[in-house]
């Protein structure tokens, strides 16, 4: 595979969209699977962009930029993502209210498809009320809830429990660049959800889960 | 005496960079100094020019003068820049000395809500393009569905048609004797509708086979001549039934294709017995067989009433029918030529039509012929 992730940075950092989309198109023609896409381009760049902004290197606004090139860079793989054979499994994947990032879980919601399930994915600052209403009328076998702002905290914990009193046997993933500064045991703590770490960490969960039986 | 102070530095950094449009002008309202800001948002050549000129014209009051707003409270003013694209400050005017002293700041509120916007917008875009991509994948999925389902309920049709056509056929030749004319009757109709919907099951097998990618052609050489006398015979029956002549010019050259002989007829019997059906009686349907470069023309011509403009684009899709009726009154399923059109394409050739309204229709299937040394005729 051919290596270009410095110039895929350059680019990004630059605001420069074209080049950007070329770039994920060549590797995508070159057949890179989207999950090596989304980990060693979208999510390692949007890290490195989140970095510099924190170092004062960049500005919000740059920040802002790459992030929203990167989110539009995303339907470029869904013709591959989308098409993969349905295992009858779905998921519900949802930033919870004042959370306003939401590629994360927006890479949450399309890794369960690259699995082979059905994944409705509620995007940013989505009301407890909202995801309640959807949980009950899709029936998902989980919920993935993203949370990259650690203040939202107290809107994830509220999330997580109300979900726990409607559906009680229902599992809450939980993930997010949020959990860097701390909060695990108060996830921990909660019986209807569990932390995970990674993107690699949420496939090995996928995979484990047991396929449907038939009938 | 200049002031070389840390102080004054910082001062006079801020003055030049710092985000706030600073304009000096005489007392005519002309631009005679212009800090960096200015110059990189507004364009470099600000010295001399009528503070009037720099706004946006059209957003300005005719009677808008700068000389009588000095010392007033700040107010909105909109800027051309060097992109085109205004910008908007908020701008207070002091009285000096030598004239006017403009400080303008950005519309910072607005930008900021601007920024807002946008951010939400290409995330909910960027959602919905999930959306649509979902949604589209799972037709994708339900379509691939429905042929296999098509192909299923066509396979599982035509058994028991089989032996209705079977019995139907036996009773016809052993029990002519014991049948009445009427009774002979019914089975003549039973006959010929079970034979029609034999057809239109074949075809929706035809449909389901091709959608699923499934079709696989059994190539070998044969010559177009070959083609024409296997189908000949068949669409002669339908000719005479109409009172139709039909003639076959096949050029006098032996065309030799590498093609699955039976798709290739299936296709020449769809568009010559179209053209059989909506002809009218004493009409001629002619075909011709003809070389051109590296490829076999098939061309079926026909006198009948055309087909209207805007049924030709779609034609060879399935469900789409010419928009014209068979003379006879022939009832179609609209499948005939989406499969002609999907055989030909998968044999690398190429099938179109050319009509004209009232002057008949001209349908052409063109296929490679085996290159030999004399130039691609055997």
């Amino acid at each position: 595979m051919i290596e270009i992730y410095p110039d895929y940075l350059h680019a990004l950092l630059a605001g420069d969209q074209d080049q950007c989309r070329r770039m994920v198109r060549t590797l995508i023609e070159n057949g890179i699977p989207v999950h090596t896409l989304y980990t060693d381009y979208f999510q390692r760049s949007l890290y490195q962009v989140g970095e510099l902004w924190e170092g004062n290197r960049i500005s919000v606004a740059d920040e802002h930029l790459a992030t929203a090139i990167t989110e539009s860079l995303m339907p470029e793989t869904y013709p591959v993502l989308f098409g993969a054979d349905h295992i009858g499994r779905s998921a519900v994947v949802s930033c919870v209210a004042n959370e306003y990032h939401q590629i994360g879980g927006k890479m949450v919601a399309d890794t369960f498809e690259m699995h082979g399930w059905n994944s409705y994915f509620l995007g940013a600052n989505t009301p407890v009320a909202d995801l309640l209403a959807l949980v009950a009328a899709k029936k998902p076998d989980v919920v993935a809830l993203s949370l990259t702002v650690f203040f939202g905290l107290g809107h994830l914990l509220d999330a997580i429990s109300a979900l726990g009193e409607a559906f009680p046997a229902l599992p809450v993933w939980v993930g997010g660049q949020a959990f860097r500064w701390g909060a695990h045991e108060q996830v921990s703590a909660l019986p209807n959800a569990a932390l995970l770490g990674s993107l690699a960490e949420l496939e090995t969960r996928i995979a484990a889960w047991e396929a449907p039986h038939a009938g | 005496m200049q002031d070389d102070t840390p102080h004054a530095a910082l001062l006079a950094h801020l003055w030049d960079e710092a985000a706030l449009l600073v304009l000096q002008l005489d007392p005519m309202g002309r631009v005679t100094h212009a800090n960096a800001f200015a110059n990189r948002h507004l364009g470099n050549e600000l010295a001399g020019r009528d503070f009037r000129d720099l706004l946006v014209n059209f957003a300005v009051p005719a009677d808008f003068d700068i000389r009588t707003c000095a010392n007033s409270s700040p107010f909105v003013l909109n800027f051309n820049t060097p992109s085109g694209q205004p910008a908007t400050y908020r701008v207070g005017v002091l009285a000096t000395d030598d004239g006017l002293l403009t400080i303008g700041s950005p519309d910072i509120d607005g930008l900021e809500k601007l920024q807002w916007q946008v951010l939400k917008l290409n995330g909910e875009l960027s959602n919905m393009s999930r959306q649509l991509h979902q949604a589209n994948a799972e037709l994708t999925r339900l379509n691939a569905l429905k042929d296999r389902f098509l192909g299923m309920a066509a396979h599982d049709l035509r058994k028991p048609l089989g032996a209705i056509m079977a019995y139907v056929d036996f009773l016809r030749n052993e029990a002519a004797a014991a049948l009445t004319a009427e009774h002979a009757g019914f089975l003549a109709t039973i006959a010929q509708a079970a034979a029609r919907m034999r057809g239109m099951i074949d075809s929706f097998l035809d449909v389901s086979v091709i959608q699923s990618g499934k079709l696989r052609l059994e190539r070998s050489p044969v010559t177009a001549e070959s083609i024409m006398a296997g189908i000949r015979p068949i669409l002669d029956v339908a000719a005479r039934t109409k009172e139709v002549k039909l003639t076959v010019d096949l050029g006098g050259s032996v065309l030799v294709l590498d093609v699955d002989a039976g798709k290739i007829e299936q296709v020449l019997t769809n568009l010559v017995g179209n053209a059989i059906e909506h002809s009218s009686p004493g009409a001629t349907v002619s075909v011709s067989v003809r070389a051109s470069g590296s490829t076999a023309v098939f061309a079926v011509h026909d006198e009948a009433v055309g087909i209207p403009e805007d049924r030709l684009e779609h034609l060879f899709e399935p469900f789409e029918r010419a928009g014209t009726h068979k003379s006879g009154g022939e009832r179609s399923i609209g499948l005939g030529l989406a499969i002609a059109h999907k055989i030909v394409e998968a044999h690398g050739g190429r099938i179109r039509v050319d009509s004209q309204w009232g002057r008949g229709s001209t349908f052409t299937v063109e296929l490679p012929i085996i290159p030999t040394t004399n130039g691609g005729e055997a």
